[in-house]
């Protein structure tokens, strides 16, 4: 078990490395630079800044410099927020998404799969079509459109709420932004659970358990392993995506987390930003998958890892 | 001996399908008396299954049983779930036909076994425990206390269904109902496992129900049996009275439906066609899902073998004794080592390319009828898709004439030419796979298990045709099936393989009256002469 | 057999796809979608054609104005309009009477006034033809009539004063092509490469799908900021460039059902035939693969658009004056207090959309997959 994660994990490395490299060439290849503001700075200050931050060498030189300095957990520092090192903003921001994400996650995986339950067992009647109509809008409203809704809703016209702010993560703050994030991820969990629990009830196995007479409760329990099996494999890029924080969420609702230093890095070519985060949500990717396949082996007896 | 047990009294199955209503069961009238056994026999689509499921409330959701059913004088149509469970898994027990899918993959066999006793008898899981011990040993599962905590994927076929069989005998059942429950296992497994059901009946003395297909099954096992044909029980009485005097014309039919006959052999000196020498498959499977050290298995094991002009060779063995991979060697659908030569031409060094050519004569039908045809295109197309490789020049409408030809040859109508593979009978599609390896015409057919798949009566019409085929185009056959019936029928020779070796090999009497190893009469023992005749069954 | 001859009756088959296409047509919801779509669709192709408002036309006189199914101007608005044309001519306006489509105003000033006034009021979008009627002799006083312009905006107008109908209709446009497209990219790579990848099996299999992974495991949006980089607001080309990242799941599908068409026999049987490998993955295992294809199809087309909006958000969209669903309603969420409409229709349309697009993706589904039954 432990060989196997390990093993897993020495087998990212190159993945790490590819996306690394491709990430550090296309920014790099992208017009414009980081201190290409809209007055242009003058040539020699230009010149200044660029060589205080080693911009001006070569760029194969740069990528290894940059490599280098990720081996040793040097993330470098950010050429947009002059006053801090990349490493600082990830740390200040990291936990706040993560307990956001973390709280959604959660979340979507208690309501979706009851939801997705409930609606398998009642198919095709009305139960189901109301879940899976409920389900349907929170797969097609995106979530810049929930937002603003719920805030005028709850936040304006009711007043319950704050309208945004992190309020040092008060609970009454994380309401709306836990409810928006996870609202899409509960729609899709419970359509993928009503979808696997249809075909597992209609297993060879759960006719067995029928025949043998035990109560429904224990029949339906006994499936809804079976049938959580897909929705493992969905969990574990949407757990990532999840808990590297979101763009319109944090910036709707003034949360500051990672996910908005990753599209403003990526517009204002804060090449160590981006690549900061670039490295940030691709081990988050790596971990995940390793721990979802991990949870099959739990859930699975099937799969064995020695 | 009291009044019945189980009394089914006019019951009718339907099914409400988006292309309307399908009535499966019309009106069956059956009883079952304590402690007795009885057959309902019958071929694919007759009924027969529905009516015990819905003895158990377990139809399909959109089934629907009318009629009546009296378990111990209590009506069981119409009861909610709820009710049916002081009967399920209590008093009455059902086993399945497919030992692999019909157990929780996710638990183990201890849980699934004490699930009977830990919800209708309150017992704990401790508690359960050795009474789920002395089952597993009642059922002849060895070291039974290592197997507890097994998973269903860890047990074989054989051993799956004794687990089933403990879990049904859990609360000791009045009613044993047994759906095909050998139809998915090799024949000497087959024979163990109704041995088993047989002396679990003695020690236990509950009734049980056999739903089958196999006469030989229900010659061998049952008091009374039942004969269903759409949806309807055809006649019904005890076992030997139908077998000596069948009243029935379908039942007549039913039991004349053993192939007959022998083939002719070839003409003497006639032309050595395909021969293979020292045939050898290995298999390297990875070890553990994601381990780099492999595994080797050798499917087919330094196998000899010679097929003349007009001859049928005929390979018979259990699942996994090589007998398919040999075809598929043979053919070059696979890699392997040793000889393989075709009119003494070796086949084992040439490319895909340089086969080409020669496959038009090496044809191939297989078993399964619904897997064989691509489900997308037309009978025409499938038929016609060997001309478009091998005869490319030939104009569309010579490609057509040549089909006709070949569909007529199977005896199917041409006019079927347009139609797509799922809307026929599995007997009907073993005839297009049949067209569509005639229409090359080729001197070698590999058949491999061509008849499994399908019902005795109409398996007989495959046999008679392909045996008619062989004598007009001179057809050499290399015949693979475990079916043993059905071989002797065909073969100038068999070969018995085991675990990828020949066992024996001869002229097909000689192999059938005078077996010279063990693993041969264990295989014609359980195959032909399944157990001794039931004593109870004739004792009337 | 010589004298096989080729029918002249044939009977067709029911093809699986015309089987399926018969099971749909009993799906209520997914009929219901496909008719809505059709419609929508179509609505985006001719409605900008048939609309009174060029999209870009920009009315002055009308900037977020409520939807109505009245034509505008109301009385009030015109008197409005009119102290707005004629703010900068100097004149008081003593009264106006609307009466047929026509307004007669009357003007007094301390000064003559200039007849050249109606040139201030042709310039309004809500008159036209202004023309003097009389003048007192001092010219202080002056009577003029004007053609009242009539227009409805059903949908309102938005914060620059355009119709929303219309925007909506050419951001339709937008959306559902880029969603098409991108589609169809994902579906061409993806296709012929999960089939190449399952047919071919071993080393190539463990090759092509190692790439996959590698391309799984980079952060979806960096991709897709990228590529607005590179191609700026190209916004067709962008999204073939999106199609090509979407094509990984695709990929995936096909080679899993490959995997599994490939141990089939029919499979088996061509290769026994002799039938050559391209033929085989063209005629035996694409044409197995497409059911489940196609049902990936109509759900990939609703995330490529919620992609795009998404895009637009994020300001990246497609540039003024041109705009899609995702430009108007992020736009429609900034003005969510005070001209809610700009929100609720283009969201309408889009979710309507989207619902459309998933009834049908879950109908095929099942249409497809008769283990339903």
């Amino acid at each position: 078990m432990l060989r196997y994660v390990l093993r897993r994990l020495l087998g990212a490395l190159p993945t790490l490395l590819v996306i690394v490299t491709v990430a550090f060439f296309l920014i790099r290849v992208a017009p414009g630079g980081p201190f290409n503001l809209e007055r242009p700075l003058p040539p020699q200050i230009m010149e200044n800044l660029l060589a205080y931050y080693q911009l001006d060498q070569p760029l194969w030189r740069q990528y290894f410099n940059y490599i280098g300095g990720l081996l040793t957990g040097d993330l470098g520092p950010s050429y947009v927020y002059r006053d801090f090192t990349v490493d600082q903003l990830l740390r200040q921001g990291l936990p706040v998404s993560i307990q956001l994400g973390g709280t959604a996650l959660l979340l979507a995986i208690g309501v979706g799969t009851a939801l997705g339950t409930f609606a398998a067992l009642r198919q095709n009647r009305a139960g189901d079509v109301g879940v899976m109509t409920v389900a349907m809008v929170g797969i097609t409203i995106p979530n810049f459109v929930m937002a603003p809704v719920l805030t005028l809703i709850f936040a304006i016209w009711l007043g319950w709420l704050p309208a945004g702010g992190w309020g040092e993560g008060a609970l009454i703050n994380k309401l709306l932004p836990v409810f928006t994030l996870a609202l899409p991820q509960i729609a899709v969990i419970a359509r993928l659970t009503r979808g696997s629990m249809i075909e597992v009830l209609r297993a060879d196995h759960v006719r067995t358990a029928r025949a043998n007479g035990l109560p429904p409760r224990v029949v339906t329990l006994r499936a809804l392993r079976g049938a959580l099996l897909p929705v493992v494999s969905y969990l574990g890029p949407a757990a990532a995506a999840l808990l590297t924080g979101s763009v319109v969420i944090e910036t709707i609702f003034g949360i500051p987390g990672i996910g908005r230093y990753f599209v403003q890095g990526a517009l204002n070519r804060d090449y160590t930003l981006v690549m900061g985060t670039v490295v940030t949500i691709a081990l988050f990717i790596v971990v995940f998958n390793l721990l979802v396949d991990l949870l099959y082996a739990v859930l699975d007896p099937k799969v064995r890892y020695d | 001996m009291t009044g019945p047990i189980l009394e089914v009294h006019d019951l009718h199955v339907r099914f409400q399908t988006p292309d309307g209503e399908v009535h499966a069961v019309r009106g069956v009238d059956l009883e079952v008396a304590k402690g007795e056994t009885i057959a309902v026999v019958g071929e694919s689509g007759s009924g027969k299954s529905q009516i015990m499921l819905s003895v158990m409330g377990l139809l399909a959701s959109n089934g629907r049983a009318t009629g009546s059913v009296r378990f111990d004088g209590n009506e069981l149509i119409g009861l909610s779930p709820k009710a049916l469970n002081r009967y399920r898994g209590v008093r009455l027990a059902m086993i399945f036909q497919e030992p692999m899918t019909s157990l929780d993959p996710l638990q183990r066999i201890e849980t699934q076994i004490g699930d009977p006793l830990v919800f209708h008898q309150g017992m704990s899981r401790a508690a359960a425990r050795t009474r789920v011990l002395e089952l597993l040993e009642l059922v002849g599962i060895p070291r039974a206390k290592d197997r507890l905590t097994a998973y269903p994927h860890e047990l074989s076929g054989g051993q799956r269904q004794r687990v089933m069989i403990a879990m049904a005998l859990a609360n000791r059942p009045d009613v044993l109902i047994a759906d095909e429950p050998t139809t998915a296992l090799d024949v000497t497994i087959q024979a163990q496992i109704l041995q088993l059901l047989r002396d679990l009946q003695q020690r236990l003395g509950m009734a049980i129900v056999f739903i089958t297909h196999d006469l030989g099954i229900v010659r061998h096992v049952a008091d009374r049996v039942y004969v269903m044909q759409g949806g309807e029980v055809r006649e019904h009485g005890r076992v030997r009275e139908i077998f000596e005097h069948p009243r029935h014309a379908y039942t007549k039919l039913l039991l004349s439906a053993e192939p007959e006959g022998t083939k002719r052999p070839p003409p003497p000196g006639a032309p050595m066609l395909l021969e293979a020498k020292q045939v050898e498959v290995v298999f390297e499977l990875p070890k553990g899902l994601l381990g780099r050290s492999k595994e080797a298995i050798r499917a087919v094991d330094d196998v000899s073998l010679s097929l003349r002009e007009g001859q049928t060779v005929g390979v018979v063995g259990e699942s996994g004794s090589g007998k398919s991979t040999l075809g598929r060697a043979m053919l070059r659908l696979l890699p392997a080592a040793g000889r393989i030569a075709y009119l003494g031409r070796d086949l084992t060094d040439l490319d895909q390319e340089t086969l080409r050519p020669l496959r038009r004569e090496l044809q191939v039908v297989f078993q399964d009828p619904f897997g064989s045809l691509s489900p997308r295109l037309t009978v025409g197309e499938i038929v016609g898709e060997g001309l478009r490789v091998h005869e490319a020049a030939l104009g569309a409408a010579e490609r057509d004439r040549r089909v006709v030809e070949a569909l007529n040859e199977v005896q199917l109508e041409p006019r079927f030419m347009r139609r797509f593979p799922h809307e026929f009978s599995g007997g009907q599609r073993q005839r297009i796979a049949i067209a569509r390896a005639l229409v090359l015409r080729p001197r070698f057919v590999l058949l491999d298990e061509p008849t499994s798949a399908l019902d005795r009566t109409i398996q007989k019409q495959i046999v008679e045709l392909l045996r008619a085929l062989q004598q007009q185009h001179k057809l050499t056959y290399l015949f693979i099936s475990h079916d043993l019936a059905v071989v002797r029928a065909m073969a100038d020779t068999v070969m018995v393989m085991q675990n990828g070796k020949v066992v024996e090999q001869g002229p097909t009497q000689r192999i059938f009256e005078e077996p010279q190893e063990d693993y041969t009469r264990a295989l014609l023992a359980a195959a032909l002469d399944l157990i001794p005749v039931n004593a109870a069954a004739t004792a009337s | 057999m010589t004298d096989a001859v080729v029918p002249t009756e044939q009977v067709a088959g029911k093809s699986l796809w015309r089987d399926a296409w018969l099971r749909l047509r009993a799906n209520r919801a997914a009929m219901t979608s496909l008719f809505l779509l059709v419609i929508i669709a179509l609505a985006c192709v001719f409605g900008p054609m048939l609309s009174p408002h060029p999209y870009d036309r920009v009315y002055q006189a009308y900037v977020k104005v409520p939807p109505s199914v009245s034509p505008r101007p109301s009385d009030a608005e015109v008197e409005r309009a009119l102290e707005t044309a004629l703010r900068r001519g100097g004149v008081e306006i003593e009264g106006a009477v609307v009466e047929g489509g026509v307004v007669q105003v009357t003007l007094t000033s301390e000064r003559e006034i200039d007849p050249r006034v109606t040139r201030l009021i042709d310039r309004s979008d809500v008159f036209s033809e202004a023309s003097v009627l009389s003048q007192s002799t001092d010219g202080r006083r002056l009577v003029l009539s004007a053609m009242v312009n009539q227009n409805r905006f059903l949908m309102g107008t938005d914060q620059n004063g355009r119709d929303l109908l219309t925007r909506i209709l050419i951001g339709g446009r937008v959306s559902l092509t880029i969603g098409i497209l991108a589609t169809l990219v994902a579906l061409a790579i993806g296709v012929t490469y999960g089939a190449i990848s399952g047919y071919m099996g071993g080393r190539v299999d463990n090759m092509m799908m190692r790439i996959v992974d590698v391309l799984y495991s980079l952060p979806f949006m960096f991709f897709v900021i990228m590529l607005v980089v590179f191609f700026g607001r190209n916004f067709v080309l962008m999204f073939i460039a999106v199609g090509a990242i979407e094509w990984l799941d695709m990929a995936r599908i096909v080679r899993g059902q490959t995997l599994s068409l490939k141990r089939r026999e029919f499979v088996e049987a061509a290769q026994a035939m002799g039938v050559r490998t391209p033929a085989i993955i063209r005629r035996h295992i694409v044409p197995n693969t497409l059911g489940p294809v196609v049902v990936y199809m109509t759900l990939m087309v609703p995330k490529v658009i919620l992609l795009e909006s998404f895009l637009s958000f994020l300001g990246l969209g497609v540039q003024e004056p041109l705009t899609s669903w995702g430009v108007l309603i992020s736009e429609g969420a900034k003005n969510i207090q005070g001209a809610s409409w700009l929100l609720i229709y283009p969201s309408l349309f889009l979710a309507v959309t989207l619902f459309c697009l998933n009834f049908i993706g879950d109908g095929l589904r099942d249409a497809l997959d008769p283990k339903d039954r």
